[in-house]
């Protein structure tokens, strides 16, 4: 009932001083809609940079090939002004890899392919990626329809793909693709299977969107279009020889990723005489993530406490001036009979109902500039759950720290000298 | 039955810088019941403090002082407000009247820190007032509607709510016209009719002539007191 009827007390002061008060919690409002905005786009940047991670598998080691600055072998193309550009992993380094590692449980290889898509006469912007059937178990990539690429499929190098959700999407977007026939690069596929959607991998890259992707096997890349590949610019072409693109090498159970990364870097090094293999461990980046993502947390952390800090200070300020103010009402107080600890209370309450009110809205419109950032960047908005109350807490907490001050100092103030007129 | 008011040798010291500033030197008086007292003197002469001193708003730094038969120097703020709310009511030369509230609400206001009052009968009871001060078509305005005269009683309804013993007023009519202290001044007569005691301090010789008793201060000390 007391703090009922305090609380009343404290919003019938707090409305006297509209002004006033709607100045004082603009800091709380805006101190804690920055936190709940930023808590928000964090939460988002973590789960998708971590959920990329996660689906390169943390079981495994990536090997990539890439351009070095300076490509070792370079040749007179045809009579084109151009040069073939030959890097990156091949099958028989994978062999080797293979053979000597007993820790490898699997190896799956993806080669992309500088092909067209084209369904019913329309080309696609569809990504082409040759790979084997192991693929879809060690990328936990699951088939929707259909089936995946078999090992006959490989085998007898035959004319079959599998579309990823998008492609499949965006290729057939009225009927179901199997058993519908798409041209890549001039030959044509048969269309197998339609995988689930999987979301992006990793961080950049065509093999970075799988669901953009139609598959094919291994073999028939090779027996199909050969090892050479030719991207035309203009005028000019680019030839380029890389077999495979990334190979995903997934380790046994229960063993270490460190040394089957380090035997596959010694590997690569011997074997070529350019640097043109990263290797990555998935699981040791999503260490790195988590360890950068603790260290943002704290800045985030520290950012939303300076926020509030000001906000508080804002608060102090206004409830000093509050209590300069309303001396003689002080003093009248006391004079009805108020006791300190009463004078002390009452100012207490009006700066934490007015933080609280302040911490509401400030929740109200850091989720509303979360969600329009979303809409901007055209991303899911995610919240995480503890930061409504949290932010409305802390805002009370702020109140409260912030408005005792002020209060100590109207409490202890002589009712002889409050009520004189000067 | 014990007098209302007893002092016993009161003295109040203000610590300054300057060095101690003594605004009450031993002084000893006896008020009872229903009397209408008024305190004079010149400035600086104590009168303002004797009366925040009878009103517990400060407490002696040498002396007794029994209030209603209870010995008032060693009790805790909780206490002191406690009695302060029920047993004394305030009329202050300036109103203290909080702007943004009604006339009720200001006379309301008297009822906030009281303990055990009943919320109707606070209303019941400050309406009556109002209508007794005459003000009851102004029950609703703010105090910056009302003249000076209106002000000061909206404060001595205020001062009556809780039936307090005790009314002191300091200075209330400082600030109004002759024939509006007139007014005032017969309405807080008309108190000491209830039996309530009024200690009035005051500048204006005419007045104090009125009073049943004179206390005369001249630097912090009861130099005359003339019934």
């Amino acid at each position: 009932m007391k703090l009922l009827e305090l609380s009343r007390e404290a919003w019938t002061n707090l409305l006297l001083h509209k002004t006033r008060s709607s100045l004082a919690a603009l800091g709380v409002i805006f101190g804690v809609a920055s936190v709940i905005c930023m808590l928000s786009i964090s939460e988002v940047a973590r789960r998708d940079v971590i959920g990329r991670i996660e689906r390169l598998g943390i079981r495994n080691v990536i090997l990539d090939s890439v351009k070095p600055e300076r490509v070792r072998t370079r040749e007179k193309h045809d009579s084109d002004r151009s040069w073939i550009a030959r890097y990156g992993l091949t099958r028989e380094d994978l062999e080797v890899l293979a053979d000597n590692v007993p820790e490898i449980e699997t190896i799956v290889p993806m080669r992309i392919m500088l092909e067209d898509v084209q369904a019913n006469l329309e080309v696609s912007d569809i990504n082409v990626v040759a790979t084997t059937p192991a693929y879809t178990r060690v990328m936990s990539h699951a088939v929707r329809e259909g089936r995946f690429l078999s090992e006959v499929d490989n085998a007898r190098s035959q004319p079959v793909c599998v579309l990823g959700a998008d492609a499949a999407q965006r290729l057939f977007p009225l009927a179901s693709p199997l058993g519908q026939v798409v041209r890549i690069g001039g030959h044509h596929f048969k269309v197998v299977g339609v995988l689930e959607r999987k979301g992006p991998t990793g961080t950049a890259g065509i093999l970075s969107n799988p669901d953009n992707t139609a598959w094919m096997p291994m073999n028939t890349s090779f027996s199909r279009f050969g090892k050479l590949q030719v991207r035309r610019r203009g005028g000019s072409s680019e030839a380029t020889e890389v077999e495979i693109n990334r190979a995903v090498v997934r380790v046994r159970e229960g063993l270490p990723l460190e040394p089957v990364a380090a035997i596959a870097r010694n590997l690569a090094k011997r074997r070529h005489k350019q640097d043109d293999v990263a290797v990555t461990i998935p699981y040791a980046l999503l260490k790195e993530r988590r360890q950068a993502e603790r260290i943002f947390r704290w800045v985030m952390g520290s950012l939303a406490a300076i926020s509030l800090l000001v906000g508080g200070v804002g608060i102090m300020n206004i409830m000093l001036a509050n209590m300069a103010e309303r001396r003689h009402e002080i003093g009248l107080r006391r004079a009805l009979g108020a006791t300190r600890n009463d004078i002390l209370r009452l100012f207490v309450s009006e700066s934490t109902l007015l933080c609280c009110l302040g911490g509401v809205l400030g929740v109200g419109l850091g989720a509303l500039l979360a969600q329009l950032v979303g809409t901007l960047a055209q991303w899911t908005v995610v919240f995480q759950p503890l930061s409504f109350p949290l932010g409305i807490v802390v805002s009370v907490l702020t109140g409260l720290i912030f408005g005792t001050l002020p209060a100590i100092k109207a409490a202890r103030l002589d009712p002889v000298l409050a009520l004189r007129v000067e | 039955m014990a007098a209302l008011i007893e002092l016993d040798r009161v003295s109040k010291v203000y610590p300054m810088p300057g060095g101690d500033v003594h605004a009450l030197r031993d002084v000893s008086l006896s008020v009872e019941r229903g009397e209408f007292v008024s305190v004079v003197g010149a400035s600086g002469s104590g009168k303002t403090t004797m009366l925040y001193l009878l009103g517990l708003l400060t407490d002696p730094t040498q002396g007794a002082y029994r209030l209603n038969g209870r010995a008032v120097g060693r009790l805790s703020d909780r206490e002191l407000s406690a009695i302060r709310g029920c047993e004394v009511g305030f009329v202050f030369q300036s109103y203290h009247l909080v702007p943004q509230l009604s006339v009720l609400d200001n006379v309301r206001l008297a009822a906030r820190y009281v303990d055990g009052l009943n919320r109707s009968d606070v209303k019941r009871r400050a309406n009556e007032l109002i209508e007794r001060v005459g003000l009851a078509p102004r029950i609703h305005h703010r105090p910056n509607e009302l003249s000076g005269g209106e002000m000061q009683r909206v404060a001595i309804a205020r001062a009556l709510l809780a039936r307090p013993p005790l009314i002191l007023a300091d200075e209330p009519t400082g600030n109004l016209d002759e024939q509006t202290s007139l007014q005032i001044f017969d309405l807080l007569a008309g108190i000491t009719e209830e039996g309530r005691t009024v200690i009035l301090v005051t500048h204006e010789a005419s007045l104090a002539d009125r009073t049943q008793r004179t206390i005369r201060l001249r630097d912090g000390r009861v130099v005359d007191e003339a019934a």
